[in-house]
């Protein structure tokens, strides 16, 4: 039957959950691809026939047009949503995603990325200097917060100056602005008393 | 230091000068962050405002600088931190918030004129640059592999991508009174017309008092 291909390549997006990033199925846009050339090689055939006397072949150009417009509807629908994912993981995870991350992206979509990193540095640029939008996630319950490392990071320099090494199972008590992003990586644990 | 957060700052803004007190002027950015926060479309940006709160950011951050420099170490100081975490926060939340807008609705609201209007410059700058990759992005990945006539995106159908449901519920502060608001009712075609007075809270679809917010006739909440 035709279009259950790019079907497949939604219901993959649906199953895989909001926030996850499935492997970009090159195998299944290919086939989708592939059945569209061969839907629309049928159609031309048959408009040729039509405008040579074969009427009757109208309902089925028309099914291949509805079939060929589904298609498209659902690849670039999976297109889409891949690349809006993607840009909603730079927003949680930084400018520079794990390598398990772009395993799991096609070459369009690292290009995506790079282009939106850009746009959005040039416009974190514009509203004033040092204006991080991706801090502050949260509204801020306290300036300071206690956290645990949850493995070895190394050093980080707070704004003081200070210079902090963060080993596994420490606790520190730190300025919520400094280790937010550390927070949100999963490298260090807010304490809750 | 007392001079640190209780000063009057100067909106600046039109003709007339006004000088907003820095209380009004955080309750303004309190007003218009959370109507941007639950209104379903992108609304006019209230970039005065935030010149004025970025400015004042700024301040707080210099004297509080300048006081750790000094060794004026007062108790007030892990005050005016948090103040400023606050400010920060809902300064930061409410581009974000407008930033989510623009991404999810990019093609409707260049191609629009209304819309397209309320786009700070540099938001603009962005939404353009958005929208050339995202057109790349599909081109190089679906469109440029389909046959004939289908690698084109139509823009007829790029407007609906992600449109808001102005017809959404939204809880409404009412600030000046209302006569005479019609409100459809949901069942059937009629409308009902209503007076809502000023100070009371009600939910009504956005697509009722969408010119009254614009006024700043109600607030959102």
């Amino acid at each position: 039957m035709y279009c259950e291909k790019c079907m497949e390549l939604i219901k993959e997006l649906e199953r895989s959950g909001e926030d996850k990033l499935p492997h970009y199925n090159e195998e299944l846009v290919r086939q989708t691809v592939v059945e569209m050339v061969q839907l629309y090689s049928a159609n031309q055939e048959d408009v040729t026939r039509m405008t040579e006397g074969e009427e009757e072949r109208v309902t089925s150009v028309q099914f291949r047009h509805a079939c060929l417009e589904r298609n498209k509807q659902c690849l670039l629908a999976y297109v889409y949503a891949r690349l809006r994912r993607v840009g909603e993981m730079r927003w949680v995870l930084g400018s520079v995603l794990n390598t398990e991350v772009k395993q799991c992206m096609s070459e369009g979509e690292l290009r995506w990325l790079a282009q939106y990193n850009r746009l959005l540095a040039k416009y974190m640029q514009s509203i004033g200097s040092g204006v991080d939008l991706t801090g502050s996630m949260e509204p801020p319950r306290s300036l300071y917060i206690a956290v645990r490392a949850m493995e070895d990071y190394g050093t980080i320099e707070t704004d003081s100056g200070e210079v902090v090494e963060i080993k596994k199972d420490c606790q520190y008590l730190l300025l919520r602005s400094q280790v937010e992003h550390l927070i949100r990586l999963g490298v260090l644990k807010h304490i809750e008393s | 230091m007392d001079a640190m957060n209780d000063g009057q700052v100067e909106s600046s803004d039109n003709e007339d000068e006004e000088t907003l007190t820095s209380q009004e002027v955080v309750s303004k950015l309190n007003e218009t962050w959370l109507n941007e926060k639950f209104a379903p479309e992108l609304l006019a940006p209230s970039s005065d405002i935030v010149d004025c709160v970025m400015q004042q950011i700024e301040n707080l951050e210099e004297n509080l600088e300048l006081a750790t420099k000094q060794g004026h170490i007062s108790t007030k100081m892990p005050i005016h931190r948090m103040e400023l975490e606050r400010l920060r926060y809902i300064l930061i939340s409410y581009f974000r918030i407008r930033l989510a807008k623009i991404e999810s609705n990019v093609w409707q609201i260049l191609d629009e004129e209304p819309r397209r209007q309320r786009l700070m410059p540099n938001e603009k700058i962005f939404a353009e640059g958005f929208r050339e990759a995202l057109a790349n992005a599909l081109d190089s990945a679906a469109l440029s592999k389909m046959p004939g006539s289908f690698s084109k995106l139509n823009p007829n159908t790029l407007i609906n991508v992600g449109q808001p449901n102005l017809n959404s519920y939204v809880f409404v502060n009412v600030l000046e009174e209302q006569k005479g608001l019609a409100i459809p009712e949901p069942t059937r075609d009629n409308q009902d017309i209503v007076t809502l007075s000023a100070g009371s809270k009600h939910l009504l679809p956005y697509n009722c008092i969408r010119s009254q917010l614009s006024h700043g006739e109600v607030s959102l909440t």
